[in-house]
């Protein structure tokens, strides 16, 4: 579904000071696998999630999307695609404090201009099943960190998407609420999802079917 | 929530301090701009009422008195000359003439107006062909026969002040008889700010030497002749030939000591205009620079959820500008009402030949002035705008940590 292939990303830092976040990075994430990225603090987790979410072009390298070269897209095709295949989950919620949970959830719809009757029934049923259907009116300020998390949850889900990448899902969540958010992913796994997560968390990297691991940007090991 | 302007709208309220920032800026310079270009379309406006009077006119007196008759306008001394009645009707028969109308110089009298004693020349005009001072009086009351017209400062300094109340009643004795002061001239900087204006049937009904009034029978003392567009010459010659025993003389030079008069406080408000905008510019610049760097994160993320640049180019420059209207509104209004409420006042204290919009101009001053300052902050919003949707979603979402 998503190939890497020798992927390079520099960050420039100044004029003179570069960053090589990847080295040479070649993998596959199948459809309906579900793959967690680890490795340390700087080893280029959040940057491969990046590269297999469009949501930036490498330095060197293809990516491709359901075997289309996506590399050089326009910045539209490239929204599209993000908008309409993929649902991303970041370390923090960033849920707007003004909207409540169920416009939240909206958001997506609502900034991709696909906005329908019908979506404000797919939103509760969404929110029901991460547990927070009796919570649509709260505003974020009135929710919990976990159940904030769990809105974006939601919102990732929104679109419908074939495939979730979420970075550090479970970062400042206590426990209960990080077992939580790895059931939802499991089970939208078995609904057929593909699943990409990254975290440093080895516990929860366990429950994937498939572990990558990187270091210094470099790909370290590939476990089944 | 199916639109983005209530996303926009929602993302105004969260920070209110900030919005308040944004809107109070709007609203300060929508102020200035309003009162800068309020003043500029007055005396413009004063300009082409003073133009329609004496600069593109002709004006034509008895023989040998031509050097006399700007002065007489424009300091208000007050001048004897007379010549028969009869000129008015020769002049009409020129085509390229459009109007023609007397004025009779009569005494400088002391009187008291409006509880104001003070010498005051009086000039009688015809109020059927005036063309002159109808486009400064103070109201558009009808005139009769034994009505009074007075200059700005006729009445005392104060008497404008209380013009607009319809309870004052004011009578002056002139030549024996009581006129009722019925309306009055705004401010011009010129002789007809102290002068006392009655109707040319009135002045001949009353001269008589008993009332102290006496001028020749069947005299005028001066015509203000409004011509065709660029024909003044042409007019001046063809009066000229009529061997009327007239001097005619072209009110150019009047509206020229006009303009001179207006031309440092036009250029001024024309440079604060200037000014405002820049620095309105400038402020939602850094404002926007500032709110954009505080948000890169939360951009990012839109941008990631499928916002296309375009989208979220247009949430951030839809809440600047729902800011902006907010405050340019409340800026514009503030400043209509302040002025209109104390417009006598304002002509008081700048001493400067200025007529007023109506409110409907005034209304449409506002509207521009708020469209203006709106796009204003559009365009200064839209270059931190641009410059932070340059980035990948990724990158945003990096640099916003």
């Amino acid at each position: 579904m998503i190939m890497l292939e020798q992927i390079c990303k520099t960050y420039k830092i100044g004029r003179e000071r570069k960053i090589h976040a990847l080295h040479n990075i070649s993998e596959t994430v199948y459809e309906g696998e579900f793959v967690a990225v680890v490795g340390p603090s700087g080893s280029g987790k959040s940057t491969f999630l990046a590269m297999a979410g469009l949501l930036e072009r490498p330095t060197e390298g293809v990516v491709r999307f359901d075997g289309k070269d996506v590399t050089n897209l326009r910045d539209k095709e490239r929204t599209r695609i993000r908008a309409e295949r993929c649902g991303f989950i970041f370390q923090f919620p960033s849920l707007i404090p003004t909207l409540n949970t169920l416009e939240n959830v909206l958001l997506p719809k609502t900034i991709h201009r696909t906005y329908q009757a019908s979506d404000e029934k797919w939103g509760k049923e969404v929110l029901e099943k991460v547990g927070l259907k009796d919570k649509l009116e709260n505003l974020p300020y009135q929710l919990s960190g976990g159940e904030q998390r769990r809105v974006a949850l939601a919102r990732a889900l929104i679109n419908k998407p074939d495939v979730i990448l979420a970075d550090e899902p479970t970062g400042a969540v206590d426990a209960y609420n990080a077992s939580v958010i790895v059931s939802l992913f499991k089970e939208w796994n078995a609904q057929g999802k593909t699943v990409i997560m990254v975290t440093h968390d080895m516990k929860q990297a366990d429950e994937a079917g498939r572990i990558i691991e990187l270091a210094d940007g470099r790909l370290k090991q590939d476990m089944e | 929530m199916k639109k983005l302007s209530t996303v926009a709208w929602r993302n105004l309220k969260r920070k209110m301090s900030r919005t308040v920032l944004l809107a109070g800026s709007a609203a300060i310079t929508a102020f200035i701009l309003f009162t800068s270009y309020f003043f500029v379309y007055s005396m413009e406006r004063s300009i082409d009422a003073s133009s329609s009077r004496l600069g593109a006119g002709l004006m034509v007196v008895p023989k040998g008195f031509g050097g006399q008759a700007g002065d007489m306008i424009i300091s208000g001394t007050p001048t004897k000359f007379y010549m028969p009645a009869s000129v008015v009707d020769k002049i009409r028969t020129i085509g390229e003439i459009e109007v023609a109308s007397p004025q009779l110089y009569l005494e400088t009298v002391s009187a008291v107006c409006c509880q104001t004693s003070g010498d005051f020349p009086v000039v009688a005009y015809d109020p059927k062909t005036d063309f002159t001072l109808k486009n400064w009086t103070a109201t558009e009351k009808q005139i009769g026969k034994y009505d009074l017209i007075a200059g700005a400062e006729a009445g005392g300094k104060n008497y404008i002040y209380h013009f607009d109340n319809e309870f004052m009643e004011e009578w002056v004795t002139l030549f024996g008889k009581d006129f009722m002061l019925k309306n009055m001239i705004f401010p011009t900087g010129m002789g007809t700010d102290k002068t006392l204006f009655i109707t040319m049937d009135a002045a001949r009904e009353l001269n008589h030497k008993e009332n102290k009034l006496d001028f020749p029978e069947g005299s005028i003392s001066i015509v203000l002749v409004k011509t065709k567009p660029g024909m003044e010459e042409f007019v001046k010659r063809q009066i000229e030939r009529l061997n009327l025993n007239v001097d005619v003389v072209k009110g150019s030079g009047l509206q020229e000591t006009v303009n001179k008069q207006v031309f440092p406080v036009k250029m001024m408000s024309y440079m604060m205009i200037g000014l405002v905008l820049i620095m309105s510019a400038l402020q939602v610049m850094t404002m926007f620079t500032a709110l954009i760097s505080e948000r890169q994160k939360e951009i990012g993320m839109l941008r990631a959820m499928g916002a296309s640049r375009m989208v979220t180019f247009r949430l951030l420059l839809m809440e600047a500008s729902f800011a902006s209207v907010i405050g340019a509104s409340i800026g514009s209004l503030a400043a209509g009402a302040a002025l209109y409420d104390n417009r006598i006042l304002i002509l008081q204290l700048l001493q400067l030949p200025m007529l007023f919009p109506d409110w409907s101009t005034g209304i449409l001053i506002g509207l521009g002035t708020t469209a203006v300052t709106t796009l204003i902050a559009i365009a200064a919003a839209f270059f931190p705008v641009r410059s932070t949707l340059k980035l990948q979603p990724y990158e945003a979402i990096r640099e916003g940590e």
